[in-house]
């Protein structure tokens, strides 16, 4: 079936960014997914010789990793459209949802690298960017195995309470941190990462709140990883815990130092924005896929002598699915773009540290220039790891990420249950993603935060 | 937080029964489904000695497969509707996969026993007293009364019916030595029964259990027949309106059973939520003590104690008027309690958080076990126009 891009901005180079990123979707990652989630044993999903890291060489030689990185790295945000990243991840999304997220989050560290005020460790971004191998890997290492949804409240007021203190410590010695603990099982490419973004705990007292910002390179001494996670969907996707005993962390790769900035405050209420709304991409595009495997099956499929496509059950089941999945799929795109255009927005003059200033406002351009826009930000460092502050228009901005990761996952398990009901036993047959569909929707609800504590959480800013 | 039995419950003598299948279930059922679950060929999990057979064996020692056998036959006669719910309550609660296993594995030699003939009642009374299961029966899904064709056809040779066709899927097909296949009679028109096939004749061929995602511990495969000539008097209700009521009957009690099992999933899946929120601190609170976390609970418990309370009725008005259940009345049981289930046990999942979708709690085999139901077992919405056009 055709669907009309509502989008006005599209234009023809976009277009062609969009149709490479869709045949290397269909053709690379959609099959690589299926293989991927029937190994028995998910220690295999990240073998040698695996497809997975053909999928990420492959992404990266097609550098379609770059739409993330600015342009003054090697990457091409800032020099394309605003809507370059988010039709990349649609695409992926589309292809495989598990897959995607592996892809997506694998850029974090390297992203917040030019955040540093340290040469070396901006050039990690550069590094990234030109990594056609896909021997670099990024994640998220903020949740603990005692410490999950305290993470999401974190963004929150509620997220001072001290007995919601991070399990996982960096206690400060002469110029290094020493770090202790574990992050948790769900570390979306935990096991195989070789850079993190690690949320540390610095000041107990504090709660969530008490906590800083590391990057951190995992081949440290002291750094050891779990099993991969063995779970219901994504399987696709390598999930699993990393250990940290009595690492030496030296201070440079502390990239904020006091405790406060995750908190209730624009660097908080961002932080899951950011996140969330590629979550709500990739998952509205995995609804669609969804949907277009069961408008398919309709045309071709009788049943009892009769297309199913003929029978007013079945169309009005698909046209209030379309009716979701676009709406879930025009939101998440919105969402994201609009992130993203922020990223090319002037930057204004900055006071913080001159020796910093070019880092910072590079930084500030790539990420957080959402700030900048509104005129509010004229010490970063200092709004960003102090305490509450009042609600400002930068604020607004996190909670529709929000939105769009609750809106469309919540369609994916929806689109997918109803198209699990459509195919029937056909759903079970080996090539059908169908059944696979449901599964990774399942679990996408629960990503990233589970949606009603994200819902609660963010409602604070509304 | 508790849910209280809102029924009377039955007798004494009943009651200790009840607590035996209870026992089993949580003791042994739920153990045998998960180590079943995890194994990965599915031909393995049916190898002899494994935790299958002690299932199968273990019920027919606490003599539940002779529920609703006659007492000439040497079953325990008819059963009473509020024990065959909870059992079933309670083994679905267990596992649905076996729960539904243990059903196929009887149905067959139940239905044999409605027959006036010496051949199948002399092959009921050895079930009966077939403590080693050597004697296991298989079924494909019982279909809407009136709705869908028989791909299994026989034609009559001197007496003795001879069967062709195939069933793409039948529980236990390929561990069983009996099916009950409903087929076409050439030449009689309007013609059809109940064919009691013995899977050991050289023409029969079964297909390999297949792989699936959910209810992996129900043995599944296609059987296939091909000039199979049944012993005398194993077509069975080959009356038109024999064969009528042998459908109904069939389909019936598959909508009332399947509406225990699944209620007792839903169960399951809130006590274990219920558990785990108990335990898991988050914001420095057992979870429980959330609002939005007791909220969940609450409807939680509200929808399942519909699902339930309307699967007694079903099985109580069987009981009372036996030949006169409607398939509008039973599916809008039957799909209410796999609604309800599909729903508690999502929330469920929610409660648990990414805990929730890993191997080491019960709910994503839960969810998995759920949905594949709603597929093998056919979709809501098909089986309720089917339901609307039996009337
Ligand atoms: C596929 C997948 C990928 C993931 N990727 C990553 C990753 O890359 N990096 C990473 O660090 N983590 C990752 N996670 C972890 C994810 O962020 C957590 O699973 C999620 O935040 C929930 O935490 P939890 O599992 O500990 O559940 P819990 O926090 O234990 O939550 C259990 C239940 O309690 C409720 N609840 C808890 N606290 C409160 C409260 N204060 N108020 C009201 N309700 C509450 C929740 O809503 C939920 O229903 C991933 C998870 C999944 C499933």
């Amino acid at each position: 079936m055709g669907y009309l891009d509502l989008d006005t901005k599209m234009d023809r180079k976009l277009e062609r960014l969009q149709q490479q990123a869709r045949e290397f979707g269909l053709q690379v990652v959609r099959p690589a997914g299926i293989a991927l989630d029937k190994l028995h044993d998910p220690a295999d999903v990240i073998a040698e010789g695996s497809l997975l890291w053909d999928v990420f060489r492959q992404f990266r030689e097609a550098g379609l990793h770059k739409t993330m990185i600015p342009k003054a790295y090697g990457g091409t945000m800032g020099s394309v459209s605003p809507l370059a990243a988010p039709l990349v991840n649609e695409q992926m999304g589309y292809a495989d949802g598990g897959l995607a997220v592996s892809l997506l989050v694998s850029v974090m560290p390297f992203a917040f690298a030019i955040l540093s005020p340290h040469r070396e460790i901006r050039r990690w971004a550069a590094d990234y960017a030109h990594d056609t191998s896909g021997k670099l890997i990024g994640c998220w290492a903020i949740t603990e195995p005692d410490h999950g949804t305290d993470w999401v409240m974190g963004t929150c007021s509620e997220g001072c309470h001290p007995s919601m203190a991070p399990g996982l410590t960096a206690v400060k010695k002469g110029d290094e941190y020493i770090v202790n603990g574990a992050k948790s099982a769900w570390v979306s490419n935990g096991t195989i990462a070789t850079h993190a973004v690690l949320h540390v705990g610095l000041d107990p007292s504090k709660g969530i709140h008490g906590s800083g910002l590391a990057l951190c390179p995992l081949d440290l001494p002291g750094i050891t990883r779990g099993a991969p996670l063995n779970k219901i969907g994504q399987r696709a996707l390598n999930q699993g815990e990393i250990f940290f005993t009595d690492v030496k962390l030296p201070k440079k790769y502390m990239l904020l130092p006091s405790p406060g900035f995750f908190g209730k405050n624009v660097f908080g209420h961002t932080f899951l924005g950011v996140a969330n709304s590629s979550m709500g991409v990739t998952f509205a595009s995995q609804a669609q896929a969804t949907l277009d495997l069961a408008l398919d099956y309709a045309g071709n499929t009788r049943r009892n002598g009769k297309l199913l496509a003929d029978k007013k059950d079945v169309r009005l089941r698909l046209f209030r699915m379309f009716a979701k999945v676009e709406a879930a799929r025009l939101l998440a795109r919105k969402v994201s773009a609009h992130f993203f255009s922020l990223s090319s927005s002037p930057v204004s003059p900055i006071t913080a540290s001159k020796a910093s200033f070019w880092a910072i406002s590079k930084a500030l351009q790539a990420y957080f220039a959402v700030y900048e826009k509104s005129g509010t930000v004229r010490n970063w460092s200092r709004k960003y790891t102090e305490g509450p502050e009042e609600p400002t228009p930068l604020m607004e901005w996190g909670k529709y990420g929000v939105v769009s990761k609750i809106t469309a996952t919540e369609t994916a398990l929806h689109v997918a249950e109803e198209a699990m009901k459509l195919f029937g036993e056909d759903a079970l047959s080996p090539d059908c993603p169908i059944e696979k569909m449901l599964r990774d929707a399942r679990a996408s609800t629960v990503e990233d935060g589970v949606n009603d504590a994200l819902a609660i959480a963010t409602s604070e800013s509304l | 937080m508790k849910l209280v039995e809102m029924d009377i419950l039955p007798g004494r003598e009943t009651g200790a029964v009840l607590k035996e299948v209870k026992k089993f279930s949580k003791a042994m059922v739920r153990p045998a489904g998960v180590e079943m679950d995890s194994i990965a060929r599915p031909g393995e999990a049916l190898a002899e000695g494994s935790a299958l057979w002690e299932v199968l064996k273990t019920f027919r020692k606490l003599d539940l497969h002779l529920m609703g056998i006659p007492e000439e036959l040497g079953g325990m006669g008819g059963e009473d509707w509020m024990t065959s719910v909870v059992v079933a309550e309670s083994l679905g609660h267990g596992d649905p996969g076996l729960a539904l296993a243990l059903y196929a594995c009887c149905a067959p030699f139940a239905a044999a026993a409605l027959s006036s003939e010496p051949g199948p009642r002399k092959l009921v009374k050895t079930f009966c007293k077939d403590y080693d299961c050597t004697l296991v029966g298989c079924m494909p899904p019982a279909g809407v009364p009136r709705a869908g064709k028989p791909t299994v056809f026989a034609k009559m040779d001197r007496g003795r019916a001879v069967i062709n066709g195939s069933v793409p899927r039948a529980a236990n097909a390929p561990i069983a030595t009996h099916a009950l296949v409903e087929v076409e009679i050439a030449g009689r028109n309007p013609g059809a029964g109940y064919a009691l096939v013995p899977l050991g004749d050289p023409g029969v061929t079964s297909k390999p259990a297949v792989e699936k995602s959910g209810q992996r511990p129900l043995p599944q495969g296609g059987l296939a027949f091909d000039n199979v000539k049944l012993p005398k008097g194993f077509l069975l209700a080959s009356t038109a309106a024999g064969h009528a009521r042998m459908k109904r009957a069939l389909f019936l009690r598959e909508q009332k059973l399947l509406a225990a099992v699944f209620s007792g999933v839903a169960m399951a899946a809130f006590e274990e939520a219920q558990k785990y929120a108990a335990a898991r601190i988050q914001g420095g609170v057992p979870i429980i003590e959330h609002d939005n976390i007791r909220l969940q609970f609450f409807h939680m418990a509200k929808d399942l104690e519909a699902a339930r309370a309307a699967a007694r009725r079903l099985a109580q008005h069987l009981e009372d008027k036996p030949d006169n259940g409607s398939a509008l009345n039973a599916t809008g049981v039957r799909c209410l309690a796999m609604e309800t289930a599909a729903r508690v046990v999502s929330e469920a999942m929610q409660i648990f958080g990414g805990y929730g979708l890993t191997k080491e709690f019960p709910l994503e085999k839960m969810f998995r076990d759920v949905r594949s139901a709603m597929v093998e077992q056919g979709d809501p919405d098909a089986l309720a126009l089917a339901a609307m056009a039996a009337g």
